[in-house]
């Protein structure tokens, strides 16, 4: 799939997600009830290790979907390549299967700021000074799908495991792709 | 439900420290931001020995940071320090530099910083440049740049492109003589002739762009897998990057995407130094490959010791194409530690 055609995708899901959210039957109807936290593992390329902290909001839910909004940070590092610091909106489409199990996927924007993993060193004219703050902000998209299992409850917990991919820009231009998963809780209050 | 949590936090503890167990650790890792590039540097081997060896990669757009893995790079980070980069748009090179920057003027640029990095960073007390291809060529262009020569020792240049259009002009030779020969021999009849089709509708390769260039740049692929030699030796231990190299070292993904950046912006075909190689007071080795396709000889190599005042060249490495270090890794080291031997007294 080409990058437009990839972006015209995530544009489309984006615009699904927020007709449901202002549509339809939503059996959640207490604030408390519609919050969600989520932590998980994030490994770029699966072995570059990192974390993500989310919040959630459950903005459309019935016996068999859900659409959750969700706001996550996340942070990893590939060794003597990069480390990046990502901050995303993404919209979480939770299919539930019975007996617990579900299927989800789940696309998002933001940005994202990467630094070189080692120090670096400015260089002008013959002389190099290193710099304190080789951060550099970027423009994030990312789209994920997998599955996992409800472990139901007064407050359920959600086990996952998401493949997908996210891409950024601009990195020599063009939009670097970069495949990853996500493997982690999710808490319902 | 606190079991859940307790085991799912063991298994997230298991993911953490085996990602971080494997790896490349050796040897100093740095980067060079310049110009809007972000450039690895990777210093490894006998940095104590004073003399350093700064290894230009091949391209546009290819990568030094696997190539220690190969066993003529271990045998030579046995008796020198061995300065690895990317060049900017290339191999896991950073940063977002402006397409106005790339230009072979620019990477020598870049090439100079590696090289004041390395000489204030370290004791040197010898410095050399070494250049695979499109690298000989950087390596070349370097020398020939204002006083940038002085404090170099001496140069290795492996199967270069000094001369663009003529190396392009004698690769496609090479090529269309294999293709004929192919025809001749009912192999692959309709490829090949498609391969002299191409190569009649567009006969100048200084005014190709990226998509012809591609196009030729398949057809001499396909000439180096299907032709084959009984004496090739390619070093068994590492012939290229794999599953291991991509997961577990500081290549990335954007080893495969960077050259899609940089060639539409950086056209080389038209590169000739042949008239500013005189100019040279480095000594050169020169290293070509009997059966190199990409870089014929002895068509490339005479032009350089026709131009050149300061070489060292002693005919074509036998059983080997387009890279003799791995190809024919004996006769490569032997013929490189000499050269560098005769400079530092040795």
């Amino acid at each position: 799939m080409s990058l437009s055609k990839l972006k015209i995708l995530l544009l489309s899901i984006c615009f699904l997600n927020t007709y449901l959210i202002f549509s339809g039957d939503n059996k959640t109807n207490e604030l408390s009830d519609k919050i969600s936290i989520n932590i998980s593992y994030l490994g770029e390329l699966g072995v570059h290790p990192g974390i993500t902290l989310g919040i959630g909001y459950t903005a459309y839910s019935n016996s068999w979907y859900e659409l959750t909004p969700q706001f996550n940070v996340s942070w990893y590092i590939h060794r003597r390549n990069h480390q990046s610091f990502i901050m995303e909106l993404d919209f979480l489409q939770k299919a539930k299967l019975p007996s617990g199990a579900f299927l989800e996927m789940a696309s998002g924007f933001g940005f994202i700021l990467t630094r070189p993993d080692a120090p670096v060193y400015i260089y002008d004219d013959e002389i190099f000074i290193e710099d304190g703050f080789p951060w550099s902000p970027k423009f994030q998209v990312s789209i994920f799908g997998g599955g996992g299992w409800t472990f139901e409850g007064e407050h359920p917990i959600d086990l996952y495991l998401n493949l997908g991919s996210f891409l950024e820009y601009p990195f020599n231009s063009y939009w670097l792709p970069h495949g990853a998963i996500h493997t982690g809780i999710r808490y319902s209050f | 439900m606190m079991k859940l949590v307790k085991i799912t936090l063991i298994i997230y503890m298991i993911l953490f420290m085996s990602s971080c167990l494997l790896y490349y650790g050796t040897g100093d890792y740095f980067f060079i931001s310049r110009d809007g590039a972000q450039i690895p540097i990777w210093i490894r081997g006998n940095t104590g020995s004073g003399n350093f060896i700064i290894y230009n990669h091949g391209g546009p757009g290819g990568t030094s940071m696997y190539y220690n893995r190969f066993h003529s790079m271990q045998e030579l980070e046995k008796s020198y320090g061995i300065v690895y980069w990317d060049q900017r748009s290339s191999g896991i090179s950073q940063g977002n530099p402006s397409p106005e920057s790339l230009t072979p003027e620019n990477f020598v640029e870049d090439l100079h910083a590696i090289r004041m990095f390395i000489q204030q960073m370290y004791h040197t007390e010898n410095l050399f440049l070494y250049g695979t291809s499109w690298g000989g060529t950087l390596s070349l262009k370097y020398l020939t740049t204002g006083d940038y020569q002085e404090d170099i020792k001496g140069v290795i240049i492996e199967d270069g492109g000094h001369n663009m259009p003529l190396l392009m002009n004698t690769s496609i030779q090479r090529i269309s003589n294999f293709a004929k020969n192919q025809i001749d021999d009912d192999n692959n009849i309709d490829y090949w002739t498609d391969v002299l089709h191409f190569f009649s509708a567009y006969p100048d390769p200084t005014i190709w762009g990226v998509d012809e260039f591609q196009e030729y740049a398949k057809h001499l692929n396909q000439t180096n897998l299907e032709r084959t030699y009984p004496t090739l030796k390619i070093e068994g231990d590492f012939s290229g990057p794999g599953g291991e190299d991509i997961f577990f070292s500081p290549l990335s993904f954007s080893m495969f995407f960077n050259p899609s950046a940089l060639l539409p912006h950086m056209n080389i075909l038209s590169l000739d130094l042949s008239d500013q190689l005189g100019a040279i007071k480095t000594p050169v080795l020169l290293i070509w490959g009997e059966h190199d396709y990409n870089s014929p000889v002895p068509e490339m190599a005479d032009d350089a010791i026709n131009n050149l005042l300061t070489e060292t060249y002693d005919g074509p490495i036998p059983n080997a194409g387009h890279n003799p270090a791995i190809e024919n890794p004996d006769e490569f080291l032997y013929r490189f530690n000499n050269f560098i031997n005769e400079l530092i007294g040795d």
